[in-house]
């Protein structure tokens, strides 16, 4: 009798037996891979942190830290604004490549809409080099041109009014796992423009020259303790400080580390009950199976066979199992992949298709480990015991 | 043909105590003996399924006792067919899979017309799509008969075949063991059913 044929009679005939066995498996995918997927999509939002600015310092307002990180990690709209004349100063220093201004500026103005604060990053396309890392057009930008983060629902070449300016979107951004995935980016010397502007004087003073925050690379090769140490040292008297950006993402990745240690526990929790839960129904059908599995010998069916036939069984409940799980946990993930990102009020960004699949893989290694402490046990009772005593049969 | 020597089998206090027991081909002989002598202990050893703790099983001119367990189990699917006295249908199959199960895992071909056949001679034909567990005691063990009927081997050993059977039923495993034994067929059966021991060539005593 062939295998499949006789593994899906076998299931649809012990329907409680292969419901339980089935949902062991669903729930071991859906607290692994869920617990799993979460958790590698906070760490690859933590790790795009540095990716995000691209720079190894950050020098910004000492009174405003806790604003700017709210900023720059969790993408909360703010303006913070200081004069940009530390700048000349900044690039001047022993071991700093790159110095690049950016300005936040909120507007709660919008043509198309009127549901909030939207984040406005001024940034300067002759000495970027953060957003340039996202697209190629940003050096070329226009000072009537806007790129549009990845989480709005602004296209390329649609139009936005902006402090009473029209702009057209040139470009759409990658995702970044964070707030800026909802600003908008336009010319610093637009920007500049607007500060400066009468009509806006109620909210930026008619001044010139306003930066929020100065993005620091340092040359390669340099030690980043020293060369914020000099940078702190010319800016001392100055209400700016720089920070390495490490220092200033320590806290979030502290919290983000604690979150992933506790999904570990979870699904380790979860392993441990699944594995016991799915022995302790192994053993219960052991008797059951032992009987089955003589009968089958006393028939003439060698035990390589029967072992196929009840491997094949818990190998296809485990299979449905694990697929079902993993498409559970992605129609339920992805679809709330927004949601949760404003939600968890930290970086978070989806894994690569490649780190998806590689946690698949870790997955399913898991519950077929599960699965062989499992089996293995009726698989030894039936190897070792002579095919009469599996029968019980009588004296 | 099958030939058992100086065989014993000790399970806790009871057991079997050596025994030589010789079957010619052809032959059906019957094993009688008070409950817990040991036939059935005879029987599973005679047919592969049980090693003797000392002795040889001959069959067919070979000791089997020494087999490995896969020329054992090609032994039962192909050359001895043995109807247990536990209940041993497949839950999980029709009584026509069960059947035909033995044919598919000795890779013969899955004769259908001759295994309904067999079955209306058993008087299940009507149950050939029921499940084990919708049959009564009787139609249990004729399913379990017409697995190894079907299977067609030179000898069959069958373990109280008429047990709480009712006359009617009985006497149709009866009539079908002789018809087999008639054809040709060797046949070993352990049983308390006067009526079955008459019709065997010879009874031997167990215990």
């Amino acid at each position: 009798m062939r295998t499949d044929k006789y593994v899906l009679q076998v299931i649809s005939r012990s329907r409680f037996r292969s419901t339980v066995i089935f949902l062991l498996f669903f729930v071991t995918t859906v607290c692994l891979f869920g617990t799993g997927l979460f958790t590698e999509n906070l760490k690859n939002g933590s790790q795009k942190l540095y990716g995000r600015t691209y720079a190894d310092m950050i020098a910004v307002p000492e009174g405003y830290l806790d604003t700017t990180k709210d900023l720059l990690f969790k993408g909360k709209a703010c303006s913070i604004m200081f004069k940009d004349d530390i700048l000349s100063e900044v690039s001047g220093i022993e071991g700093v490549e790159r110095v690049t201004p950016q300005l936040y500026l909120e507007t709660l103005e919008m043509s198309c809409c009127d549901d909030g604060g939207i984040q406005i990053v001024a940034f300067d396309p002759s000495t970027d080099f953060a957003v340039s890392q996202w697209t190629d057009i940003s050096r070329d930008l226009k000072g009537c041109q806007a790129l549009a983060g990845s989480g709005g629902s602004l296209e390329k070449g649609d139009k936005i009014t902006l402090f009473n300016r029209e702009f057209t979107i040139a470009d759409v951004l990658e995702e970044t796992g964070m707030g800026y995935d909802n600003s908008i980016f336009i010319p610093y010397s637009t920007a500049d423009e607007i500060t400066s502007s009468e009509e806006y004087s109620f909210m930026f003073g008619e001044k010139t020259g306003l930066v929020s925050m100065l993005l620091v690379k340092k040359s390669p090769d340099t030690n980043i303790n020293e060369v914020s140490r000099k940078v702190n040292e010319v800016l001392k008297g100055s209400e700016a400080k720089v920070y390495p950006i490490d220092e200033l993402a320590s806290d979030l990745r502290g919290h983000i580390e604690l979150m992933a240690d506790m999904m570990g526990i979870v699904s380790a929790f979860s392993v441990i009950t699944a594995s016991v839960a799915l022995f302790a129904m192994v053993t219960l059908t052991f008797h059951q199976r032992r009987r089955i599995a003589g009968s089958m010998i006393s028939a003439g069916c060698p035990r390589g066979k029967v072992l196929r036939y009840f491997l094949s069984e818990y190998l296809f409940l485990f299979a449905v199992g694990a697929v079902a799980g993993i498409v559970l946990v992605c129609v339920f993930l992805l679809p709330l992949h927004g949601e949760l990102k404003e939600l968890l009020d930290m970086p978070y960004k989806l894994v690569s298709f490649g780190g998806a699949v590689s946690l698949v893989a870790r997955t399913v290694s898991v519950d077929t480990a599960m699965l062989a402490v499992g089996v293995s046990f009726t698989f030894f009772g039936i190897l070792k015991t002579e095919p009469a005593m599996l029968m019980e049969e009588q004296v | 043909m099958i030939e058992g020597i100086k065989i014993t089998k000790i399970f806790g206090s009871g057991g079997l105590n050596p025994l030589d027991i010789s079957v010619k081909k052809g032959e059906m002989v019957g094993l009688c003996g008070a409950s817990g002598c040991g036939k059935s202990t005879l029987l599973n050893i005679l047919t592969g399924m049980l090693r003797p703790d000392s002795g040889k099983v001959i069959v067919n001119g070979s000791d089997i006792s020494g087999l490995s367990e896969k020329k054992r189990t090609y032994l039962r699917g192909n050359v001895i067919g043995y109807v247990m006295q536990k209940n041993s249908l497949l839950p999980e199959l029709t009584i026509m899979q069960n059947i035909l199960f033995p044919s598919y895992t000795a890779k013969k071909s899955a004769d259908e017309k001759k295994a309904q056949e067999i079955a209306e001679r058993l008087a299940i034909g009507g149950q050939l799509l029921s499940y084990p567990s919708q049959l009564s005691g009787g139609e249990y063990r004729r399913a379990m008969l017409a697995r190894i009927l079907l299977l067609n081997t030179p000898i069959i050993a069958v373990d109280e075949p008429t047990s709480n059977l009712d006359p009617e039923s009985a006497e149709i495993v009866r009539s079908m063991l002789k018809e087999a034994n008639r054809n040709g067929v060797t046949v070993i059966t352990a049983s308390h059913d006067p009526l079955l021991l008459e019709c065997t060539d010879r009874v031997v005593k167990v215990g």
